[in-house]
């Protein structure tokens, strides 16, 4: 038997009654994107651990005894993209964390779509609010 | 108990899928309460989960199981949405202000990710035996 967590609802599954099959459809879409979001974080994240553990640096001891923001380096998107390229492997790490920040507002942005198809107006709207406040987060905008 | 003036304004009352007796899948209707003193506690379980990196599901499916007297199986999943929601929001907040420390955060993302995948596995295995509480409130 599969597991429930782990496949997503398949399209042959009997739908309860009063279920739209587009409706059932959109979930397993939605389902199959948090697991496949899921799987490739992971992934990224050991591929970058990996690296790290086989690289020069990878006997050295981490203090975190003070805690210190690294200002401009892996704090940016565009700068974790560009360093996870060149095989970096702090930002290949780096870069699957933002990945699983990214999964759910991915999620948002998918619900949102539906809702627009569905025409639900009321619903679009209070999603369309919780991706602006996921995408001003994102951003790096301070609001003081 | 008189139907909440918010949630049918926003529609909130819905249903979620079940199994009949026989085991043919169907859905049982249930109806939301008090969402303006939920709204007050999940605006709170938000602050809460900001500050110290947590989820706050605790205090989310609290509020959803006793104030609004949703269905456990609603609450919990809701509240496993809404805790990556809350997360990604203030995650990108602390991302700017390079307080993500990858050497940290990726083994802890993997770790828990990994331990997602086991739990399930045990739940489908207790299930599948018939022992243990959660196997029956599903």
């Amino acid at each position: 038997m599969s597991d429930p967590q782990t496949t997503p609802p398949s399209p042959s599954t009997p739908l309860p009654p009063g279920t739209a099959p587009d409706e059932h459809a959109m979930e397993v879409r939605l389902s199959k994107l948090l697991i496949h979001g899921r799987h490739n974080n992971l992934g990224r994240g050991g591929a970058g651990g990996h690296r790290g553990l086989c690289s020069n640096h990878s006997t050295d001891t981490l203090d975190f005894r003070k805690f210190q923001t690294h200002s401009d380096e892996l704090n940016a998107p565009s700068t974790i993209f560009s360093r996870a390229l060149s095989l970096d492997a702090p930002a290949i790490m780096q870069l699957g964390v933002l990945l699983l920040v990214l999964t759910p507002v991915a999620r948002v942005a998918f619900t949102l779509i539906a809702f627009l198809i569905r025409r639900d107006w009321m619903s679009c709207a209070i999603a369309a609010i919780v991706l602006a406040v996921l995408g001003l987060g994102l951003s790096g905008v301070r609001v003081h | 108990m008189q139907p909440d003036r918010v949630s049918l304004f926003f529609r909130l009352d819905s249903d979620y899928p079940t199994k009949a007796a026989n085991g043919t899948p169907t859905k049982t209707a249930y109806r939301v309460h008090h969402v303006p003193a939920a709204l007050v506690i999940m605006l709170g379980a938000g602050v809460l989960g900001a500050l110290a990196g947590i989820g706050s599901g605790i205090v989310k499916v609290f509020a959803m199981d006793r104030l609004m007297r949703l269905p456990f199986k609603v609450s919990t999943t809701t509240s496993n949405f809404m805790i990556g929601v809350t997360a990604a929001a203030s995650a990108g907040v602390y991302l700017h202000a390079g307080q993500i420390e990858p050497a940290i955060a990726a083994p802890y993302a993997a770790g828990a990710l990994g331990g997602s995948l086991i739990a399930p596995a045990c739940c489908h295995t207790s299930r599948r035996y018939g022992c243990g509480g959660s196997s029956r409130s599903w």
